[in-house]
């Protein structure tokens, strides 16, 4: 038992230990095991808390601002195929 | 690549070929050259310059692992490109530090679906991560890799992506502090500081 009575016998070492797992677990590169071991020790903890949803927010801002890709770009990268498919030779 | 003059047939297959293997993946290299790009007509340049290339040199390519390919393809364009600016910036004889000008925002889309005071600050944010921090964010957070699918695309240790793509994100988090990611500002919820000071 910590001195705090908690029973953190599944629980990591430090919080540290469990920042180190939560990037892991973002990226659904845990084991299921692993998984709810950090779920659990962040349901118990505010700090970590804090973090998860921090990092889980900055990796979907991150997704949704890489995959804006913008189409009239694409539509001329399409052309630029359509150019080098219609005369093959150039260049 | 052969210097004798192609075929019909040869001609006729590079274009198959291309069309099968390449223009499925302009989309991705969109996005790719985005997050090598100081600026969104840089990165069309190096993707137009990167599809020519890829077309000449089709006949080089075995045909597994397309978005690789062009990736190494854009890459190596991106370092001969920045090469070249280098170069031209010191035969200059000019004033260095004022060539570099940031990137040219002029030319950015305006139909933007992002919240813009988030994306403008996460965009200066990603343009200030080194490049091979850059990559590994844009291949496991946007194209959705996984740690061992990215290492074999660069080619690299699977720990090598973990380190990049972890310090990369504390690396943003850091620089995005104060914006609304920033809860501990919004609630008064204190952070594990200590455990952020070792994580880092």
């Amino acid at each position: 038992m910590t001195a705090d009575d908690r029973d953190w016998a599944d629980d990591y070492r430090d919080c540290a230990e469990a920042l180190r797992d939560l990037q892991f677990h973002l990226d659904a590169e845990l084991s299921p095991d692993e998984a709810a071991r950090l779920v659990a020790h962040i349901e118990a903890c505010p700090p970590c808390a804090v973090e998860e949803d921090d990092f889980r927010r900055l990796k979907e801002a991150i997704r949704r601002h890489g995959s804006a890709v913008d189409q009239t770009v694409v539509a001329r990268l399409r052309a630029r195929c359509d150019d080098l498919l219609a005369d093959p030779t150039a260049d | 690549m052969t210097d004798r003059p192609e075929t019909p047939t040869g001609v006729a297959e590079r274009s198959r070929r291309f069309e099968e293997l390449i223009v499925p993946e302009v989309d991705f290299l969109a996005r790719v050259t985005r997050s090598m790009s100081r600026s969104g007509a840089e990165a069309e340049d190096l993707a137009q310059e990167t599809l020519v290339k890829a077309f000449r040199a089709l006949d080089t390519f075995d045909g597994r692992f397309p978005r690789a390919w062009l990736y190494r393809i854009a890459r190596n364009t991106a370092i001969n490109r920045d090469d070249r600016r280098r170069d031209v910036l010191l035969d200059d004889g000019g004033d260095i530090e004022g060539t570099l000008t940031p990137a040219d925002e002029s030319d950015e889309p305006e139909h933007r679906v992002l919240e813009p005071i988030l994306d403008d600050v996460l965009e200066n944010a990603l343009d200030d991560l080194p490049p091979e921090f850059r990559v590994a964010v844009q291949l496991v957070d946007v194209e959705g890799m996984r740690y061992q699918e990215a290492a074999d695309f660069l080619d690299v240790p699977v720990g090598t992506i973990m380190s990049r793509l972890h310090r990369a994100r504390h690396r943003l988090r850091d620089a995005l502090a104060g914006s609304h990611l920033d809860r501990a500002a919004d609630d008064g919820t204190a952070k594990g500081g200590s455990a952020e000071e070792a994580e880092a």
